[in-house]
């Protein structure tokens, strides 16, 4: 079940995302910005009420300032602090994973997101022999898939049929260009695309 | 008297607002100051703000208005040169708002929901 932002950050219908030095000096740095794109593209064509910009300054640890979003890449142990609250993520860094940490305030029997953090791979590996990064198609389906958990749906919105598929399957192709995501009926991604189902989702989490 | 709600503590400008007159935050301002002003009346009363105010830190017509409702609420009037609420933040509206978001922040918890996904991998590698 989606959970919507806090209502200062709703009413703006704008999240900011912090990319951390781990994005931006490594194999993530163009995806991310594609990623930014992409989601926004979709918000157009989807009315998600939310749009994405990117912020320069960090989270703070202790409180609400800073951006709203942390987006970094990891191999092994990556933290976080939100709220005076350590937050602690294990990723596989050459695995196809996605991890997004949604920091809720409760009130009474009211749960609202005030922060997120979103983990992905530092080098994600495509099945071929020998190894080698999976294609950009690839990790933007990543990226894009975590920012719409971003927006506020959780595991249970995930569908099948779209970008938010909930077992979506790696078709590595011969070179890093052709590698593609299969979700249901065989259809392939990029480009990336979203259901009705899912758009309304994230519509009603935003209005 | 310090601020004491995480939102307000370490704000020069708002601590200002809380012990000087000259100091009270009014229409027109700009600044973070002003952003954790409309943080906290969209939080305690679930006040309507514009988005380009929220997004420029500015304290334009929708901030007064929203000002103004949550003193008319609270009947926070200086009766020494007053009779009616006005759309300023000063000593009184600030020390109002600090106490609220204090209470309200001891009422609240944090929760994390770790949500992982995975692509499978590839049924059918290129070796």
């Amino acid at each position: 079940m989606a959970t919507p932002w806090e209502d200062p950050i709703k009413n703006r219908g704008t999240l900011s995302v912090f990319a951390g030095a781990s994005i931006t000096g490594g194999a993530w740095a163009t995806v991310f910005a594609s990623a930014i794109t992409e989601f926004n593209r979709l918000s157009k064509a989807g009315s998600f009420g939310v749009t994405l910009v990117t912020s320069s300054t960090p989270p703070d640890p202790q409180n609400s300032s800073g951006a709203d979003v942390q987006f970094e890449s990891g191999n092994g142990n990556v933290t976080f602090t939100s709220f005076g609250q350590k937050i602690s993520v294990s990723i596989n860094g050459k695995s196809t994973v996605g991890n997004t940490q949604q920091v809720k305030i409760v009130f009474g029997t009211t749960q609202k997101i005030s922060k997120a953090f979103v983990v992905v791979p530092s080098t994600p590996q495509a099945d071929s022999t020998p190894q080698r990064l999976v294609g950009p198609g690839v990790m933007l389906f990543i990226a894009v898939h975590e920012l719409i958990h971003v927006a506020g749906l959780s595991n249970s919105d995930h569908n099948s049929d779209d970008l938010f598929a909930g077992f979506p399957q790696l078709r590595t192709g011969s070179k890093p260009a052709d590698d593609t995501v299969e979700v249901n009926n065989q259809k392939r991604m990029p480009p990336l695309s979203l259901t009705d189902k899912t758009n309304k989702l994230i519509q009603a989490n935003w209005s | 008297m310090p601020l004491l709600s995480k939102l307000f503590r370490g704000d020069t400008r708002l601590q200002a607002c809380l012990q000087y007159d000259q100091s009270h935050v009014a229409p027109g301002s700009v600044g973070e100051f002003v952003s954790r002003i409309q943080t906290a009346l969209m939080l305690l009363d679930e006040l309507t703000i514009d988005a380009p105010e929220i997004s420029a830190k500015r304290y334009g017509v929708s901030t007064a208005r929203a000002v103004l409702s949550y003193k008319t609420a609270r009947n926070i009037v200086n009766r020494s040169y007053q009779t009616k609420a006005d759309n300023i933040v000063g000593k009184m509206t600030i020390a109002s708002l600090d106490q609220e978001m204090l209470q309200r922040e001891r009422a609240t918890a944090i929760v994390v929901e770790s949500i992982v996904c995975e692509i499978i991998r590839d049924p059918d590698p290129i070796v």
